[in-house]
């Protein structure tokens, strides 16, 4: 039989930790006998020559037996679908879990606890906002102090605690063009989480992050982990959003409702695996190497 | 037969003008239609479950002719089991270029050839000239550079050479965008033709004098056109892969004068279109739509 050889696909505009993060998936695969090859989304074009899909670039053929695709590149993403190699995290679970807002939306009506969430109606920045009367709507559904997010944001960046109609005045009209959503602030959960990192249908390592000075409470964000044992109830719901969004393997960071209860705050496609390495001396990155193995061996 | 008209309200202007247009076909085809603006209807997540607020007294229309490109709301309404023209699914694949072309990649469509941009997060100044020398190589100069998410032409460029290339891409920052060929044959001119079920509706010839855009929007003039049958069969072809009820096609001239596929608009301007053919495209959409409707429920 012969050798099995991955992609591992990173964003080469993304800096260190990122290359970092490929390189310490690509040693799991040397370990667990795949070939791996780094690749940067630098280093691959998604063409269109005579009507026909292509890939370009030194490293673009042959191609591989399956992608680990730690980029959020959806373009390169669903050129490679195209081109019949497996993806994952497919290129589908990778836009969904990228647009906090259409998270929200697949996965409502899935039996899982979310805070109270208003996705903003589209706006366009050229025209910008003129009616701010629905944002007092809103208000009044969500209470004060309420959450903005935009919907593409990592690290706990654009994510904002609006503490009055002033506040969301101001901040409403910087919002135009901006998809993004309003949010129920969850008191009981202020500057702590819970992330689980699941793989393959399972949650293999988990932390509870607590941040001393913010009410996020991403380690971006200066948030300090702790190892921690998730209960069942916080496992079904993690595996379960893993699964409703078609993802392989998913960071999954859950608030403490009033009475402790589990809710579900957002899913992360590339986690920060070495982060959760330190604290918990789980390795994420071993487990998603051999579910990959495993899932394209009985393709 | 109940439907609404889903229009953006921060838009207003041509775009409320379009939905009136609308409302008027509706009326003349005996059809009950409700004019409503998008920011109106706010697509929520209470207890896990979707909702939508603000319509408590509207009954659940039987249709939505969606004339925007909120993707929540749209998506919000199709999971609630409305159906809507375009559908969700066809107005993100039209807003997107980079994701019109490769949806149409592979079915035998004509299209300039073209590299999608790779995806850049935050311009964090790693930049790999050598994927810009892999783009020139499959693409050369004068090549047209257009923003994933633009309209009216507003953001495509022409760029003469590397220097001007490199600008340009620093520039666009985060901002999604493709590479692609200058058909020089069509400098100027192209075709729109106006999709509609399974028909072209109307069709126009437009010619700008001083750009290589020919735009409306960019001051190129129209005249009305009788397209060939090899320009109807491309047109209707990219609507339906493209799962679009309606659409306006833009075709460009090849050097022997075969159609190329430029773009295609979910919600292309009807206006522009009736004052230079004299043919209301509104009515042929909305007899379409009820027709549909007709036909989904006798299933």
């Amino acid at each position: 039989m012969r050798v099995m050889r991955c992609w591992i696909v990173y964003n080469g505009y993304g800096g260190a930790k990122i290359l970092q993060h490929a390189q310490w998936l690509a040693d799991h695969a040397i370990r667990q006998g795949v070939t791996p090859h780094i690749v940067s989304n630098q280093r691959l074009l998604a063409s269109f020559e005579h009507g026909r899909a292509g890939l370009f670039g030194d490293l673009a053929s042959p191609l591989p037996d399956f992608v680990l695709f730690w980029d959020k590149d959806p373009y390169l993403a669903r050129q490679l679908e195209r081109l019949g190699v497996p993806v994952f995290n497919s290129a589908q679970t990778i836009a969904t879990c990228d647009d906090k807002g259409m998270t929200h939306l697949v996965l409502a009506d899935h039996g899982i606890p979310m805070p109270r969430t208003i996705l903003a109606p589209r706006t366009f920045k050229k025209a910008g906002i003129l009616d701010l009367a629905i944002y007092d709507d809103i208000a009044d559904v969500l209470g004060y102090p309420l959450v903005i997010k935009h919907s593409y944001g990592s690290y706990g960046n654009q994510v904002f605690l609006i503490p009055d109609r002033a506040a969301l005045q101001e901040k409403v009209l910087e919002l135009a063009g901006i998809p993004s959503l309003f949010q129920e602030y969850v008191a009981s959960s202020h500057g702590t989480d819970l992330r689980l990192q699941v793989v393959g249908g399972q949650v293999v390592a988990a932390m509870r992050r607590v941040s001393p000075n913010d009410f996020r409470a991403n380690i971006g964000q200066g948030a300090t982990p702790h190892p921690h044992r998730p209960t069942q109830e916080q496992a079904d719901i993690a595996v379960r959003a893993a699964a409703v969004l078609g993802a392989d393997y998913a960071g999954v960071d859950l608030l403490f409702g009033t009475g402790g209860e589990p809710i579900l705050c957002e899913v992360n496609t590339n986690a920060h695996i070495i982060n959760l390495f330190r604290c918990t001396g789980i390795d994420a990155g071993e487990r998603i190497v051999a579910h990959l193995r495993e899932r394209v061996r009985r393709l | 037969m109940h439907g609404w008209i889903v229009y953006n309200g921060n838009l207003g202007g041509k775009f409320l003008e379009h939905a009136r247009l609308f409302e008027d076909s509706a009326r003349r085809l005996g059809i009950d239609a409700t004019v409503v603006a998008n920011h109106s209807v706010l697509s929520m997540i209470a207890q896990g479950n979707s909702a939508l607020l603000g319509v408590s007294d509207r009954p659940t229309p039987d249709f939505v002719l969606f004339w925007d490109k909120d993707l929540y709301l749209a998506r919000a309404l199709e999971q609630r089991g409305v159906r809507l023209y375009n559908a969700a699914a066809a107005i993100a694949l039209c807003e997107d270029k980079g994701r019109t072309y490769q949806t149409l990649a592979d079915h035998g469509v004509r299209m300039p050839t073209t590299v999608l941009g790779p995806r850049i997060d935050a311009w964090s100044g790693v930049v790999d000239y050598h994927y810009y020398q892999m783009v020139e190589d499959v693409i050369g100069f004068p090549m047209v550079i257009k923003e994933s998410f633009g309209s009216f032409g507003s953001q495509v460029y022409l760029m003469e050479d590397r220097a001007a290339m490199r600008a340009k891409i620093a520039e666009l920052g985060a901002r999604p965008f493709v590479f692609q060929e200058l058909i020089a044959s069509s400098y100027g001119r192209d075709l729109r033709l106006q999709v509609v079920g399974e028909s072209v509706v109307a069709a126009m010839h437009r010619t700008s004098t001083q750009d290589f855009r020919a735009n409306m929007g960019q001051g190129a003039t129209a005249k009305p056109h009788d397209p060939t049958p090899e320009q109807t069969e491309m047109a209707v072809r990219c609507a339906q892969i493209l799962g679009a009820d309606f659409a306006g096609v833009d075709l460009l001239f090849g050097a022997g004068g075969e159609p190329v596929l430029c773009e295609v608009n979910a919600n292309a301007h009807l206006l522009n279109l009736r004052e230079c053919t004299g043919i209301n495209a509104a009515d042929a959409m909305l007899a379409h739509i009820a027709k549909q409707v007709a036909w989904q429920r006798e299933r």
